[in-house]
C-alpha cells in the first residue's frame, strides 16, 4: 500500500503510533490465530476492500497519506531498479568480484571489492541511493530524487548498455521475421506490465517504419520505456 | 541586534511575522517546509553572484602566512621572515611575494575562532557555519547536521536554469572518514552539489555525466524524450504525484545542462589558452582554481574548492597539516609545496576574475578549518589552532586592505573583535543578498537559522 501501519516499519514507539491502532491488534491477532501463517495474512490483506480501492487518488482523498486511502507513489529502492533494469531489457550486469547472475538485491556490503573506484552498476546503485552503511539506521537510506540519477538515465552507461543490448536482440528478432509490433508489445509487458495503448502503438508503428535503423529506433523506445516514470517508481 | 547596515535591518523577518502567515492552513503543530521559504524575499540587495570558497584543508598557520608575529621569541616566530604587501604597514610571509602585490585586494579577519580542534569536526563547522555538538573527529554525516552553504544558496536563491548552483571539486574531502559539511544534508539530496572528483590537470578531464555515449546524437537524445513524454502521458502519475513531477523535473532539468553549451564550454579546459594554464600551475588545485573562475562565467553560484583530499603533513601532498609526525618538519613542507602553490594560484585567481570584470561580483574566500598553534612543537611543527585563525576575503562587497580583529602578541588569542565560522558564514550569505537568519526546517521540522551568526560588518564596503 506504500506504507506500513506503524511508519516507519520498525519505528514502534509512544509518539510514533500506528495509523490504524484497532486494525494493527486485529492483524495482529488474525496472524497468531492461524499459527503465524504468513500466506493467510497476505491474502487477507490482499483481498480486503481497502487493498481493492482504486490506485489513483481522487479530490477527496488527495492529500492523504496515512489511511491508505489510494496508493503511495514512492521511488523504487536502487537495487530494486537495477534488477528490474536488468530483467526488463535481459541485460544482466556483473558486479565486481561477484558471480554472475548475481542480482543487485543479494549483493552484500558495501566497499569496492578490492579496487580503488566503484565499478559501474555499483555506481548506479550509488546514485540511487544505495546507503554507504556508515550509519545504523534506516534513514540513510535516501530516496530523494537528484541530478546525477537523472544523467544515469540519459547518458549512463548502465541504461545505455540495457537499451543497447535489448535494441540488438530484437532487431535481431525482426529480421529473421518475428512482428515488429508483437515484439513491442513483449517489452511494454516486460517493463510496464501493460500492452501498449492506441496512442502509443500508432506512433511506435509510424517511428519504426521511417527509421531506417530500425535498432537505434528500439533502442530509443527501449530507453524511453526504462526511464519512463511507470518504471522508475511504485504505483 | 544591531548592524551598522540599514538596508540589512529592513531585509530582517521577525518569528512573529512569519507564524502569522495562518491563510496558507497548517495542519497540526508543524510547518510545513514551504511556509518557511517565504522569507525568500530577503530583501538584500545581491553584492556577489559568485562566491568561491578555497577550503585550505588541514588547516594553514595563520603565524606563518597572514598574521606573522616578528617581535616574538623565535620558538614562536619561525623560520620565516615578513614583508611589505601592496597594503602600508601590512606585512606577509617573504615566501608570498606574489601575493603580498596583490594582498591590497583583500581583507583580512585575523580573529577568527572555534573550540573545534578535529578535522572532521572543524571542517564541518568550517563549511557549514554551525558548530557541531561535539568535538569529535569520528564525526559522521547525518540528517542532524547542517548543509553545505552551497546547498543553502541552491535551497534559497539558486542559479538560472542550465547550471548547477552549488559545485564542488576536486575530491570529497576526509580525515578517516567523509567531512561532513560537504553535502545538503536534511535540505535534500537535490540540493547536494555536483561533485566533480576527476582531475582538472589530467588531459582527458571531462565530466562523465556530460557524454554523450558514442552512438547517441542529440538527434536521438530528442527522439527518446519525445518517446518518454507520449509514455508518461498514458498514466496520470504526473498529475497526481508529486514524486512523478519532481523526477519528470530533474530530468528536464538535466537534459538542459546536457545540451547547453554553456555547461559543456566551461568544463571544457582544453579551451583554455595554454599560458592561462600554465599560470595557474599544472597542479590539481591550480586547474580547479581555473575551473572555478570558469564556473562562475557560466553561473554557478557557490563553488566549493578543496585544496587536496587529505590533510597533509607528510611530505609534499596533501593539505596544510603540517605537525611535524613521522619525521616531516613543517618548514620544508611549507617551503617547498604549501606556499608555492599558493603564491602562484591565488594571486593568479584574482588578477583573472579581475581582468575579466568578475572580480566586483564574485566573493572569493580563503580560509582553512583552523590555524596553527603560535608555538613550535617537539617535532618542529605545528598543532591545530582554533583558537585564533586568519581568512582571507576578496571581490564582491568586500573593502578591500581592510585588516578586521587582532590577534595577541604571539597569535594565540583574538586581542579584539573575535569572531567564529557563523560570522563568516553570515557575511557570504548576506553579500550574495540571502538574510542570514533565514530559518530552514531540518528533519524533524524544527525552523533553524541558516546562520547563527552575524555578518562582519567591518570588511563589508
Amino acid at each position: 500500500m506504500g506504507r506500513g501501519l506503524v511508519e516507519p516499519n520498525d519505528d514502534f514507539r509512544a509518539s510514533n503510533p500506528p495509523a490504524n491502532a484497532p486494525l494493527l491488534d486485529a492483524l495482529a491477532r488474525e496472524l497468531a490465530e492461524h499459527h503465524f501463517d504468513l500466506r493467510h495474512l497476505i491474502r487477507t490483506i490482499m483481498t480486503s476492500t481497502t487493498y481493492q480501492l482504486s490506485a489513483v487518488p481522487n479530490s477527496t482523498n488527495r492529500d492523504d497519506e496515512t489511511h491508505f486511502s489510494h496508493a503511495l507513489v514512492r521511488s523504487l529502492p536502487a537495487e530494486v531498479l537495477l534488477d528490474a533494469l536488468s530483467q526488463a531489457s535481459g541485460a544482466r550486469v556483473r558486479f565486481r568480484g561477484l558471480p554472475a547472475g548475481m542480482r543487485a538485491t543479494q549483493v552484500s556490503g558495501v566497499g569496492n571489492r578490492g579496487e580503488k573506484r566503484p565499478g559501474l552498476p555499483e555506481q548506479f546503485l550509488q546514485r540511487f541511493g544505495k546507503p554507504e552503511r556508515l550509519l545504523s539506521c534506516d534513514c540513510e537510506r535516501s530516496d530523494d530524487v537528484t541530478l546525477s540519477q537523472a544523467f544515469q538515465l540519459i547518458t549512463g552507461e548502465t541504461i545505455n548498455r540495457a537499451a543497447s543490448l535489448a535494441g540488438q536482440r530484437l532487431s535481431d528478432l525482426i529480421k529473421n521475421g518475428t512482428s515488429a509490433p508483437a515484439l513491442v508489445d513483449d517489452c511494454y509487458l516486460a517493463a510496464l506490465c501493460r500492452l501498449p495503448t492506441v496512442q502509443e502503438r500508432s506512433a511506435i508503428g509510424s517511428i519504426l517504419r521511417t527509421t531506417p535503423n530500425s535498432r537505434d529506433a528500439l533502442e530509443d523506445l527501449l530507453a524511453a520505456l526504462l526511464s519512463s516514470k511507470e518504471f522508475l517508481l511504485r504505483h | 541586534m544591531t548592524f551598522a547596515c540599514a538596508d540589512f535591518e529592513r531585509g530582517m523577518v521577525s518569528r512573529r511575522s512569519l507564524l502569522k502567515v495562518g491563510a496558507l492552513g497548517l495542519t497540526g503543530m508543524s510547518l510545513p517546509r514551504a511556509v518557511l521559504g517565504a522569507e525568500k524575499k530577503s530583501g538584500l540587495k545581491a553584492r556577489a553572484q559568485s562566491v568561491i570558497f578555497l577550503h585550505q584543508w588541514g588547516g594553514p598557520s595563520h603565524v606563518d602566512t597572514f598574521d606573522m608575529k616578528p617581535q616574538a621569541p623565535e620558538a614562536i616566530r619561525g623560520e620565516f621572515k615578513p614583508i611589505a604587501s601592496k597594503i602600508p604597514g601590512i606585512r606577509c610571509c617573504d615566501r608570498l611575494p606574489r601575493v603580498a602585490k596583490v594582498l591590497d585586494r583583500f581583507a583580512q579577519v585575523r580573529s577568527l575562532q572555534h573550540d573545534m580542534k578535529n578535522h572532521n569536526s572543524a571542517g564541518y563547522y568550517s563549511l557549514s557555519g554551525y558548530a557541531p555538538s561535539v568535538d569529535d573527529q569520528r564525526l559522521r554525516d547525518s540528517r542532524e547536521l547542517f548543509p553545505a552553504y552551497g546547498s543553502v544558496v541552491d535551497y534559497l536563491a539558486p542559479a538560472k536554469a542550465a547550471m548547477p548552483t552549488f559545485v564542488a571539486f576536486p575530491h570529497v574531502i576526509r580525515d578517516g572518514s567523509i567531512t561532513p559539511g560537504q553535502q545538503a544534508s536534511f535540505l535534500g539530496k537535490s540540493y547536494d552539489p555536483l561533485l566533480i572528483t576527476q582531475d582538472p590537470n589530467s588531459a582527458d578531464f571531462q565530466l562523465p555525466e556530460l557524454n554523450l555515449p558514442a552512438n547517441l546524437s542529440l538527434d536521438r537524445l530528442e527522439n527518446r524524450r519525445r518517446l518518454l513524454h507520449l509514455i508518461d502521458e498514458q498514466s496520470s502519475l504526473l498529475e497526481y504525484s508529486a514524486r512523478a513531477r519532481g523526477v519528470d523535473a530533474t530530468y528536464q532539468k538535466a537534459l538542459t545542462m546536457l545540451t547547453s553549451p554553456k555547461m559543456k564550454k566551461a568544463f571544457d579546459l582544453a579551451e583554455e589558452p595554454a599560458q592561462v594554464r600554465e599560470r595557474y600551475g599544472r597542479t590539481t588545485y591550480g586547474q580547479s582554481c581555473l575551473l572555478a573562475r570558469r564556473l562562475v562565467e557560466a553561473g554557478a553560484r557557490f563553488i566549493n574548492v578543496y585544496f587536496a583530499a587529505q590533510i597533509g603533513g607528510r611530505k609534499n601532498s596533501g593539505g596544510w597539516d603540517t605537525h611535524g609526525f613521522d619525521n616531516n618538519p613543517m618548514y620544508p613542507i611549507l617551503k617547498e609545496y604549501l606556499l608555492p602553490i599558493t603564491d602562484q594560484t591565488l594571486p593568479t585567481l584574482i588578477e583573472d576574475l579581475e581582468s575579466r570584470g568578475l572580480l566586483d561580483s564574485t566573493l572569493v574566500v580563503w580560509v582553512g578549518e583552523f590555524g596553527r598553534s603560535p608555538k613550535i612543537n617537539k617535532m618542529a611543527g605545528r598543532d591545530h589552532w582554533p583558537q585564533c585563525y586568519t581568512a582571507l576575503l576578496a571581490g564582491a562587497g568586500i573593502k578591500a586592505g581592510a585588516i578586521y580583529g587582532a590577534s595577541d602578541k604571539i597569535g594565540a588569542y583574538p586581542a579584539a573583535d573575535a569572531v567564529r565560522p557563523d560570522d563568516l558564514a553570515a557575511t557570504m550569505y548576506y553579500l550574495l543578498g540571502i538574510n542570514p537568519h533565514t530559518e530552514v526546517a531540518d528533519a524533524l521540522n524544527r525552523p533553524l537559522p541558516i546562520s547563527r551568526g552575524n555578518p562582519i560588518m567591518g570588511i563589508v564596503s
